[in-house]
């Protein structure tokens, strides 16, 4: 193997150029390491004690956390819901501001400024004031009942939120709404990237906007879709802040997603202490979970790219 | 020679600087951190601060108020690390034993009056709750009353030509007929649904009054050798609240508004029932003066049915790291002052709560409304803890692990109509909280069995003497 011999000057220059990278690296690595890496490490280190977070008497259990974690019925529950809820959300979550992207997109198209503005606004409200407004919005004396029962779409007012049958959809629905405008900010940008003088041959040869959508945009975009997947499953699977004020988890665990479950667990109890070192074993199980996800669509995302 | 010099220029000059800096600490004033979650009386609070600042221009207060959570999340890991306030009220999650056993108090009596410690009312600080091993270290923020009384809006009893009911079936019937009346404006019962410890509050107080021998919220008490969660009286409460359920008189949102809202929705009118405690009379009075409204204990399911009063509160004690504990000392005499301040008259009077010193209540309790909670609360009885006849079993509390799905989730899926056959959660629950508790009593070397008071008659007024001597 050949390798090639620096002078002492190119040396120089490499070290110079890296120490450069590594400077404008390094604070957003020693925040990653301060608030994303030891938290991570302390919360695997506290799944293996069973301690209350509240007091310094903790003890070691082994893997006896995981153990019950395996045999605990709502842990599971919550699992399935969290991928429930994945399930409904991506698709709808991806497709939706495709749909918006593409469709405010278009040079031609009046005041899209405007429209980016309005779908992008749920993104900027914190969702517990989204939370605090949509219990509101989707109660009995809500808009939405008051709607429906007006066009007769239901005969009665239905409690969307507090109902086992409906709380689930209703959660992803407004985490739709919600979301939808980042996502269409990247589906955005993936679509100023596709050559214009594409279209524009596609457009000469007589196809529909459809079929140039269809046929020519979206293998172009194909890349970024893999990204936006990726990062639209890992945020689903993260959610919490959303469910927790819309529902808490409920009602009786409906809507109770992993996150949910960590944190009543770790922080309340109505009997006893809370069960911090419990936890800690489910948010590192499932963050397990979550990264094999994020590998294997990674895996997919570049063998489709290779295609 | 030149050295010595500097060295003595320096050392005067040192000398000066902290001496100066010593005038200016001594001149500015103890600055005292007083954290806690009473929301109900920030008003007054306000008010008790500013005037105590100015008797006491030594000392300024730092007062924080959070939410209960925000205290355990984040004040929580303050004190752990010896940098918590000066005052602070023990977690709800923990008990006197483990706060103790951690350190983070001091032996109150050290530095406050005898004369203070003997204005309180007798019974208010209690063994295992507020003193350990005879050393006082909290103090309660309230008396303890029933928090389960149910609130009912007169005028829409009246124009539905209902009488108050007393039975379960004189409820549940109301409930339907009122809310039939009311043709969407109004139902029969409200409660804050989306808060599983008022769902609980409600189903404990329902099952109580029907008999079940029950312990208090949070406390473990077995009946026959088994945690009692599926007995008569329970599934008596149970089918009580599905039936109000099943027949449409829950006020449709109950299952997605938190405690605050149902009371302002009661306020307004929206439903005829609702089961709280003493905080929503002083809301009501500032908020909806005009309402029209009465308090009794829930209706009775059995002719052994009783309202149980609830475990002395504790709250407030001063943190072993303070610097300034003389200084905390004085904060609670006059936070607790019968004359010299004005705090626990305002409270009284503005119907947040009662107090827990002498000759406070009967001076200020003017509310008719809360002369009315009061003695009804007054008809509430004791219910044995295993604690008072065994210390060892706070201990228990720190390491008994809670069932799941707990009784506060079975009641909120009651009221939310999430589950259909509520009798299999509630024997699932007993037979899950049997084994915990079994296991705890094993870890700590506790006899099972000590749980359990045989001759104890659910429903039966007893005395002190009474209660010592169930076994």
């Amino acid at each position: 193997m050949s390798t090639i011999k620096l002078t002492k000057a190119q040396r120089k220059n490499r070290i110079k150029l890296n120490l450069w990278c590594w400077s404008f690296v390094s604070m957003t690595l020693i925040f990653y390491i301060l608030f994303q890496g030891y938290p991570i490490i302390r919360s695997i280190y506290y799944s293996l004690f069973n301690w209350s977070g509240m007091t310094s008497n903790m003890t070691y259990v082994g893997l006896d956390n995981y153990k019950t974690l395996l045999a605990d019925n709502l842990f599971w529950g919550a699992f399935k819901n969290s991928f429930r809820y994945m399930v409904m959300v991506v698709p709808l979550e991806v497709v939706i501001s495709l749909f918006f992207a593409y469709l405010l997109n278009d040079e031609k198209l009046r005041g899209r400024t405007a429209y980016r503005i309005m779908l992008f606004m749920p993104v900027v409200v914190t969702a517990s004031i989204v939370g605090i407004v949509m219990v509101f919005i989707w109660s009995s004396t809500g808009i939405v009942n008051n709607t429906l029962v007006g066009l007769g779409a239901i005969p009665k007012a239905i409690n969307w939120l507090g109902n086992k049958k409906y709380a689930m959809q209703t959660v992803v629905i407004v985490s739709v709404w919600k979301d939808m405008g980042t996502y269409m900010i990247y589906w955005l940008a993936a679509l100023q990237g596709v050559p214009a003088d594409v279209i524009e041959a596609a457009n000469v040869d007589g196809a529909t906007r459809v079929q140039t959508f269809f046929r020519v945009v979206v293998p172009i975009i194909l890349p970024t879709a893999g990204i936006i997947v990726i990062l639209c499953t890992i945020n689903s699977l993260k959610a919490f802040d959303l469910i927790q004020t819309l529902t808490g988890g409920g009602p009786f665990y409906a809507t109770d997603v992993i996150a949910t479950f960590v944190y009543r667990t770790a922080f309340t109890s109505e009997m006893g202490l809370p069960r911090f070192g419990y936890a800690s074993a489910a948010a590192t199980l499932f963050g397990f979970v979550v990264i094999i996800i994020g590998a294997v669509l990674n895996t997919v995302k570049g063998k489709l790219q290779q295609q | 020679m030149k050295t010595t010099r500097f060295l003595l220029s320096l050392m005067l000059v040192l000398t000066l600087c902290a001496s100066c800096i010593t005038i200016a600490a001594a001149d500015e004033p103890i600055v005292l951190r007083v954290t806690d979650w009473s929301d109900s009386t920030l008003v007054y609070r306000e008010q008790f601060h500013k005037e105590f600042m100015e008797k006491n221009p030594d000392i300024k207060i730092e007062y924080t108020q959070l939410t209960i959570d925000q205290f355990n999340s984040t004040v929580v890991g303050a004190i752990q690390n010896g940098d918590g306030p000066d005052l602070f009220p023990v977690p709800t999650t923990l008990n006197l034993a483990s706060v103790v056993n951690e350190g983070w108090y001091l032996d109150m009596e050290q530095y406050v009056s005898p004369e203070f410690v003997a204005s309180f009312l007798d019974g208010a600080l209690v063994e295992g709750v507020h003193r350990k091993n005879g050393v006082l270290y909290t103090l309660p923020e309230a008396g303890s009353l029933s928090n389960s009384m149910l609130f009912y809006n007169k005028d829409i009893l009246a124009e539905c030509g209902l009488e108050v009911p007393t039975t379960f079936e004189e409820f549940r019937e109301a409930c339907r007929v009122i809310t039939e009346k009311g043709a969407g404006n109004y139902y029969g019962l409200i409660e804050g649904g989306k808060q599983a410890n008022r769902c609980e509050a409600l189903l404990r107080a329902l099952a109580q009054s029907a008999g079940a021998k029950l312990s208090i919220s949070a406390r473990a008490l077995t009946v026959d050798g088994r945690a009692p969660y599926d007995s008569e009286g329970m599934k008596l409460a149970a089918e009580l609240l599905q039936g109000i359920v099943e027949d449409g008189s829950l006020y449709p949102d109950t299952a997605s508004i938190t405690a605050p809202e149902a009371r302002e929705l009661f306020a307004q009118g929206k439903a005829a029932f609702l089961c709280q405690g003493l905080w929503c009379i002083g809301t009501w009075a500032n908020d909806h003066p005009e309402l029209n409204y009465g308090v009794m204990t829930v209706p009775k399911g059995a002719e052994n049915g009783y309202v149980a009063t609830v475990e002395p509160g504790l709250w407030m004690g001063i943190y072993a790291n303070t610097k300034y504990p003389e200084a905390c000392a004085r904060y609670l005499e006059a936070l607790y002052s019968a004359d010299e301040y004005h705090y626990q008259a305002d409270v009284v009077k503005s119907g947040s709560y009662v107090s827990v010193i002498k000759g406070i209540n009967e001076e200020n309790m003017v509310d008719p409304i809360m002369k009315e909670y009061y003695d009804a609360a007054m008809t509430c009885i004791d219910i044995p803890v295993v604690t008072s006849r065994d210390a060892k079993f706070y201990d228990f509390y720190g390491v008994v692990v809670g069932s799941t799905p707990s009784l506060a989730s079975i009641a909120q899926g009651i009221l939310s109509q999430a589950i259909d056959e509520p009798m299999d959660y509630l024997s699932m629950l007993a037979d899950a909280e049997t084994a915990a508790w079994k296991t705890a009593c094993s870890t700590l070397g506790l006899d099972f069995a000590e749980l359990e008071f045989t001759n104890w008659v659910a429903g039966q007024a007893y005395t002190a003497e009474d209660y010592a001597a169930l076994n």
